[in-house]
C-alpha cells in the first residue's frame, strides 16, 4: 500500500535501484536474526542442561518384598507393581525444581524430598511414577497431590495426603492398608486378607470401597455430616447396627476376619461388591 | 510404854482383846499418865453411848425403796419451785421468753414515712435475694452443661496454646511457600475449621452425642497435625 503511493513520485532510475536495496536489507535482517539465534543458543545452553535435570529417571535392584518409603512435598505419586526385581523411579520436576537423592538401604528405598529440599520453601511439584515389585511394602506421603497405588501386594500400603489430593488404591492385596487426606476422594479396590486391617479416613472426600463379594469383615463406617453410608450388596449379607441416626454403621459380613474402619467427616461412603 | 504406843493399843484394851504383858504394861501406864487415862475415859464414854443408841440406827427393811421415795419427794418439791418461779416472772429463768413476749405484745405505732421505708426495705431485700439466687442458678446450669459436654467443647489449654504457637509459626513462613501450597493450606484449614464448627453446633444441640465429640476431636487432631507439618515447611 505504501509502496504504490510512493512509486509514481520517484524517478525511474531511482525506482530501478529499490529491488537491490530491498535484497540487501533482507540479507542484513537474516544475518542479524542468525546472529541472534546463535547468541540465544549459546546463552541458553546451560539452561538446557538445567532443564535436563528436571527429569529424573533411575532403576535400582530390589528384592521382591522391598519397602518403598517416599516423602514428597507436593505433586502426583503413581506407584505400580510389576513383575521385576527392581524399582524404577521416574520423576518430573516443575520449576523451581526440587532436588532429591534416593537412598537404597538394607531395608528399602528411601526418597525424602521434604528433607532434601529443606530451606527451599518455593520448590515446584515433583511428579513421581515408580514401578516396584508386586510384593513391596509401600509407604507414601505428600503434602499436596494425588496418590495412586496399583497392583501392589506387599505387607502394607500407606498413603497419606496432608491436605488435598485423591487417593486411588486399586488391585491391592495387603494385610494392612491406611489412607487419609483432608480434601479429595479415596478409592479402595482390594482383596481383603484374613486378619487384615484397613483404615480409610477423609475429612471432606467421598470414600468408595470395591470389595470381593465373598469377603468377610467387621465394619465401622462413620459419616456424621451427611449420614450417607451406602452398603450396596453388603447390606443384605451382613448384620448391621445403625447408630446415632445412621451416622455410623457397625456390623459384620461373613466370618468377619478382616477389619475395615472408614470415616469421612463431611462426605459419603459407598460400598460396591465385585 | 510411852503415850504413842498407848494410843495405838487403847482400842484393843477397851475391847478386852488384849492379854499378857501388854495389858499389864498399859494398865501401869494409864495409872501413871493422866492424859492417856482421860483419852481412855472419853473413848469408853463414846463406845458406851453408841452401844446404848444402837436400836435407833438399824437400817430399814427396804433401803432402796426408801431412797426412791426420798428422791421423788425432792424432785416434786423442785418442780413446784420452778413453776412458782415462772408464774412470778423470775428474771434468771425466763429472760428470752420475756423478750419474745414483750416483742409480740408491744404495740407498733409507725408513721407513714416509717411504714414506707419499711416496705421499700423489704422490696429491695427480696429483689436482691431473688437476683442473686437467679444468677447463681444460671451459673450453676452453665457449669453443669459444660461439664456434661465432657470438656470436648473446647480444646484443652495445652492444645490451645500449641495451636496458637503453630499458627504463629505458619504465618511467619507462609509467605515463602509456593502459591499453590499456600492456597491448598488455607483451603484445607478452612475445611477443618468448618468441621470443628459443625461438631460444636451438634454438641450444642446434643451435648452427649458421642459421634459429634469424636468428630470434633478428630478435626482438632487433624488441625494440630496440619499446623505441625506446615510449621516445618
Amino acid at each position: 500500500m505504501k509502496k504504490t503511493l510512493l512509486t509514481p513520485h520517484k524517478p525511474a532510475a531511482v525506482c530501478d535501484t529499490v529491488p537491490a536495496r530491498s535484497a540487501r536489507s533482507a540479507a542484513s535482517l537474516l544475518a542479524a536474526l542468525a546472529a541472534a539465534f546463535l547468541l540465544c543458543v549459546l546463552f541458553c545452553a546451560p539452561t538446557t542442561t538445567v532443564f535436563a535435570q528436571q527429569k529424573f529417571s533411575k532403576t535400582y535392584p530390589a528384592r521382591r518384598n522391598i519397602r518403598l518409603q517416599l516423602n514428597n512435598r507436593s505433586g502426583e505419586i503413581d506407584v505400580i507393581g510389576w513383575d521385576r526385581d527392581e524399582i524404577k523411579i521416574t520423576a518430573d520436576m516443575e520449576a523451581p525444581a526440587a532436588r532429591f537423592t534416593p537412598v537404597l538401604k538394607e531395608d528399602g528405598l528411601w526418597i525424602d524430598v521434604m528433607n532434601d529440599t529443606r530451606g527451599r520453601e518455593d520448590v515446584g511439584d515433583v511428579n513421581f511414577r515408580i514401578q516396584v515389585p508386586y510384593g513391596s511394602t509401600v509407604d507414601l506421603e505428600t503434602k499436596r497431590g494425588n496418590i495412586t497405588v496399583h497392583n501392589v501386594q506387599g505387607a502394607m500400603v500407606r498413603a497419606v495426603v496432608t491436605t488435598e489430593g485423591d487417593i486411588n488404591l486399586t488391585g491391592i492385596r495387603a494385610s494392612r492398608v491406611m489412607a487419609s487426606n483432608i480434601m479429595g476422594n479415596i478409592l479402595f479396590d482390594a482383596d481383603l486378607m484374613r486378619g487384615g486391617m484397613y483404615e480409610l479416613k477423609s475429612t471432606q472426600g467421598d470414600i468408595n470401597l470395591r470389595i470381593n463379594a465373598g469377603s468377610g469383615f467387621m465394619l465401622t463406617a462413620t459419616a456424621p455430616r451427611t449420614r450417607n453410608i451406602n452398603l450396596g450388596d453388603f447390606a443384605g449379607r451382613g448384620s448391621w447396627d445403625f447408630q446415632s441416626n445412621n451416622r455410623r454403621i457397625v456390623g459384620k459380613v461373613g466370618d468377619g476376619s478382616a477389619t475395615i474402619t472408614t470415616t469421612t467427616l463431611r462426605s459419603s461412603i459407598v460400598f460396591v461388591s465385585r | 510404854m510411852d503415850c504413842e504406843k498407848c494410843s495405838d493399843l487403847l482400842g484393843d484394851f477397851l475391847d478386852g482383846t488384849m492379854a499378857g504383858d501388854d495389858h499389864a504394861l498399859l494398865s501401869t501406864h494409864l495409872d501413871e499418865c493422866l492424859g492417856c487415862a482421860c483419852v481412855r475415859e472419853e473413848i469408853r464414854a463414846i463406845v458406851t453411848t453408841a452401844a446404848e443408841s444402837r436400836e435407833h440406827f438399824v437400817a430399814p427393811p427396804n433401803e432402796r425403796a426408801l431412797w426412791l421415795r426420798v428422791r421423788n419427794t425432792l424432785e416434786a418439791e423442785l418442780s413446784a419451785q420452778q413453776r412458782a418461779a415462772v408464774t412470778t416472772g423470775s428474771p434468771l429463768g425466763n429472760a428470752r421468753e420475756n423478750f419474745v413476749s414483750r416483742l409480740m405484745n408491744k404495740r407498733w405505732a409507725l408513721s407513714l414515712p416509717q411504714l414506707t421505708a419499711a416496705v421499700v426495705a423489704i422490696v429491695v431485700g427480696v429483689a436482691v435475694v431473688t437476683t442473686v439466687g437467679v444468677q447463681r442458678l444460671t451459673i450453676n446450669e452453665g457449669v453443669k452443661q459444660e461439664t456434661a459436654r465432657g470438656g470436648a467443647r473446647n480444646p484443652n489449654p495445652e492444645q490451645q496454646v500449641a495451636i496458637q504457637y503453630l499458627m504463629q509459626r505458619v504465618e511467619e513462613r507462609k509467605s515463602h511457600w509456593h502459591p499453590r501450597m499456600r492456597e491448598a493450606f488455607d483451603r484445607n484449614l478452612g475445611v477443618i475449621d468448618a468441621t470443628v464448627s459443625d461438631s460444636l453446633k451438634e454438641l450444642d444441640e446434643s451435648p452427649h452425642d458421642e459421634i459429634s465429640e469424636e468428630a470434633l476431636n478428630a478435626a482438632l487432631r487433624d488441625k494440630m497435625e496440619l499446623l505441625r507439618e506446615f510449621s516445618e515447611l
